[in-house]
């Protein structure tokens, strides 16, 4: 099971919007080791803030690859506004039945997602491969 | 787009607590630029002190890299668009600007939690 999980792995480094990440982070991460080198040249030379300013970037830089990580592996389907909307979309039933003031209660929400599944078995088919996926965690990790 | 799989991922909900680390952290970092550039900055010109600089400058320059982390959190969990997200981070760095972002933030999440809880399950649909 080496390289089976591969097409849904490779695509996603390859999307579009995980190579503008790529580039972003080649030009990033360069950029700040030049900027740090440049702060400890100015804290030499007396400055003392330039010690903190040599200890930002490269903070700056891990920032960045941790912007990136998360940029390659969030589905915009699942994750921010879009995701939300997809998420009440499909969670809320649309069946009237109110969910209440948000944070006053949590109602269960696999037992609405049930009852939602019922209705829709396209739903269904999805959370399914949903789940499945979730059972390849440890494929999904491997890099191609 | 369907041809990227879906990951399964939850958010932990954009609780009280998230809110109130971003914006304790954010109104810190926002006031010690704020000292730092109109009265560090002038005494530095106009006075050779260079003590608030060094001070101020330390100080904000490290819990800049913890605003990073918080609001970072934060705006994930709020579900705030990238370029957004961006801004906000940023934002530690122009004066008053943080100030500004954290009125925005606060805003947003009043209107998709009622104050409290998961957005989720919240009534409005966000942009």
């Amino acid at each position: 099971m080496t390289d089976t999980a591969s097409p849904s792995a490779r695509s996603r480094w390859l999307t579009r919007r995980a190579v503008l990440a790529h580039v972003a982070l080649l030009v990033w991460i360069p950029g700040c080791a030049v900027a740090a080198w440049w702060q400890v040249g100015v804290a030499l030379g007396g400055d003392s803030l330039g010690w903190v300013y040599s200890v930002m970037w490269p903070c700056f830089a891990v920032f960045g690859a941790i912007f990136w990580w998360f940029l390659v592996h969030d589905d915009p389907d699942t994750v921010g506004a879009r995701g939300l909307r997809r998420q009440r979309a499909t969670v809320t039933p649309e069946t009237g039945d109110d969910v209440g003031p948000a944070g006053t209660s949590s109602p269960d929400d696999s037992e609405r997602l049930a009852r939602a599944e019922e209705e829709d078995p396209e739903l269904a088919a999805y959370n399914a491969y949903l789940s499945a996926l979730a059972g390849q965690e440890k494929g999904w990790r491997r890099r191609p | 787009m369907g041809s990227v799989p879906s990951r399964p991922f939850t958010f932990k909900p954009a609780d009280r607590g998230a809110l109130l680390r971003y914006r304790v952290l954010a109104y810190t970092t926002a006031v010690l630029l704020i000292v730092l550039v109109f009265v560090g900055v002038p005494l530095q010109v106009w006075d050779d002190d260079l003590w608030v600089v060094r001070v101020v400058g330390t100080m904000h320059g490290y819990l800049y890299i913890v605003y990073l982390v918080v609001a970072f959190e934060f705006t994930r969990r709020l579900r705030v668009p990238l370029g957004w997200m961006v801004l906000v981070l940023l934002a530690g760095t122009v004066p008053f600007c943080a100030i500004v972002a954290e009125r925005l933030l606060t805003r947003r999440f009043d209107r998709m939690t009622g104050g409290a809880g998961d957005p989720a399950l919240a009534p409005a649909v966000e942009r």
